[in-house]
């Protein structure tokens, strides 16, 4: 009878315990997904953060700006600075590895949507890099005036950023 | 007998309750313990995002003024190396590939952020500052140094921890700095008898101790605030240097940094080469379009393009007086060049 008492305290006990771990399993499992989850947002929102850094950086460019008659603007890119950047970051190493410092891996595109000469109609990749064990991708646009100072005349250009990352 | 298995299983149980109940308290002081960790990465993480936000943006505006109170005890380092520069806050990396100057580190205080354009002729980028404002920085007025003086809520933001003082008296400065908890002090002169014995004596009794390695003096060795030659003068060493404008004579003050300085003025002359390349080129493009006196004018562009080139390229006139004075010279006739396209009705170029 003493024995048979015992025998229900331990498994008592045992239940007890099995108990015990199913809650603190099932929390657990809740939490790392929880956190997981949380992680990945958090990572998205920094990755998004950090292209609207770029594309700041990008309006700032004084490779790009307009100047005209003394008056700097930043959403106006000048038509022919565009042009000799692009070929300068394809031909030169160093200021390659600084726009990529600059840019990450990216691809950067000025698509001329309006321009009085249909031959203007294209789309300029300014700057492209990479990265072969990208998963993800994030894009942005943002218009732009560009001056041609050959024509003497605007264009409209939509700009295509595409920042990719892990 | 049952008395005492029922005492020995009355053990048991309370063994058992001590047992799984330090294993559940464990769990949750891990997990209590790893959240505090994470949101402390999470916070040095915002935090850094912010302030390169808040450079980032000050890219783009000129006359642009930011700050960040209370940020509390952080540990805060900036860095400029061949193929990396940005800063550490706490233990958040950051990179910032443009040029900007801060100090080498710093524990507490407010952060202000301030931005000046770097414009000799043409614009180059806006040179970006970050300083605390447990980096106190005293400016010794003088007439080369009157410039500072007459415009600092300009040249540097208002609530950045800087004064000018008219003159060099240790006990009054002494005295003042008593009541204040800084980390660093620059003093900023063009005299030569001010020593870091002297700034030793000043923060003697200043709140919290400051480090001789945080006592600095940055000397003007030239006219004016324009360009020339300064010097770094810490306990154990005096480097000489040069600025080509103004906006790094400031880059100087609130680095206080030779190896830093020296760093952010060779990407500066490295982003230089770029942007010639690129109004060079333009010029060559505008030449074979225009009229024959727009031609003239886009070549004497093109001339003067390739000796700045070739000093970028060099960087020869960093360490060299007359080049430096050449190279500016040079940079100040584009400005007559872009005049006379207007006068001749030509596309300007800068």
């Amino acid at each position: 009878m003493t024995n048979k008492k015992a025998q229900i305290h331990i498994l008592e006990s045992v239940g007890v315990i099995i108990f015990f771990s199913i809650i603190a399993i099932f929390f657990f499992i809740f939490y790392v997904r929880y956190q997981s989850q949380e992680t990945q947002n958090q990572k998205e929102e920094n990755m998004y953060k950090l292209l609207m850094e770029k594309v700041k950086a990008l309006r700032s460019l004084e490779e790009l700006k307009c100047t005209i008659l003394g008056v700097e603007g930043i959403t106006c890119i000048d038509y022919m600075k565009l042009l000799i950047l692009r070929d300068i970051i394809n031909t030169n190493e160093f200021a390659k590895s600084y726009y990529a410092q600059f840019f990450g891996s990216s691809e950067i595109i000025f698509e001329i949507v309006y321009a009085p000469y249909p031959d203007k109609i294209q789309n300029i990749t300014l700057f492209k890099q990479d990265d072969a064990n990208y998963k993800n991708q994030l894009l942005f646009y943002q218009p732009f005036t560009v001056y041609d100072a050959n024509t003497k005349k605007y264009y409209f250009a939509m700009m295509k950023f595409i920042y990719k990352y892990n | 007998m049952k008395t005492k298995r029922s005492q020995v299983e009355f053990g048991i149980n309370w063994i058992f309750v001590i047992v799984a109940g330090g294993l559940i308290l464990l769990f949750f002081i891990t997990i209590a313990l790893s959240q505090r960790k994470q949101s402390d990465i999470e916070i040095s993480g915002v935090m850094s995002d912010a302030i390169s936000q808040s450079l980032v943006t000050g890219l783009i505006s000129e006359r642009y003024y930011n700050e960040f109170q209370r940020l509390g005890s952080f540990n805060f380092q900036s860095i400029c190396v061949n193929d990396f520069s940005g800063f550490f806050f706490n233990n958040a990396k950051k990179e910032l590939n443009f040029i900007f100057f801060a100090p080498p580190s710093s524990k507490f205080g407010d952060a202000v952020i301030w931005g000046l354009k770097w414009k000799i002729s043409y614009s180059l980028t806006n040179v970006l500052y970050l300083l605390f404002t447990g980096n106190k920085i005293i400016i010794v007025n003088s007439s080369k140094l009157s410039f500072l003086c007459d415009n600092l809520n300009v040249v540097f933001h208002p609530k950045a921890n800087v004064q000018c003082v008219n003159s060099f008296d240790v006990s009054s400065l002494k005295s003042d700095l008593s009541k204040e908890i800084i980390d660093s002090l620059t003093v900023v002169t063009d005299r030569n008898d001010i020593t870091i014995d002297n700034l030793k004596e000043i923060v003697s009794t200043s709140k919290k101790k400051v480090p001789v390695n945080h006592l600095k003096i940055i000397k003007l060795n030239a006219k004016g605030t324009d360009y020339g030659k300064l010097s770094f003068i810490s306990s154990s060493e005096e480097k000489e240097f040069t600025f080509s404008h103004y906006s790094e004579f400031i880059g100087a003050i609130v680095s206080s940094d030779y190896d830093f300085y020296e760093c952010m003025i060779k990407k500066r002359s490295k982003l230089n080469l770029i942007v010639t390349k690129i109004y060079m080129d333009k010029s060559l493009n505008l030449s074979s379009y225009g009229s024959t006196s727009c031609s003239s004018v886009y070549n004497n562009f093109i001339i003067q393009f390739k000796a700045i080139s070739e000093y970028d390229i060099s960087q020869s006139y960093l360490t060299d007086l007359s080049k430096l004075e050449d190279y500016v010279n040079k940079h100040k006739s584009l400005e007559n060049f872009n005049k006379q396209l207007i006068w001749y009705n030509c596309e300007i170029l800068i």
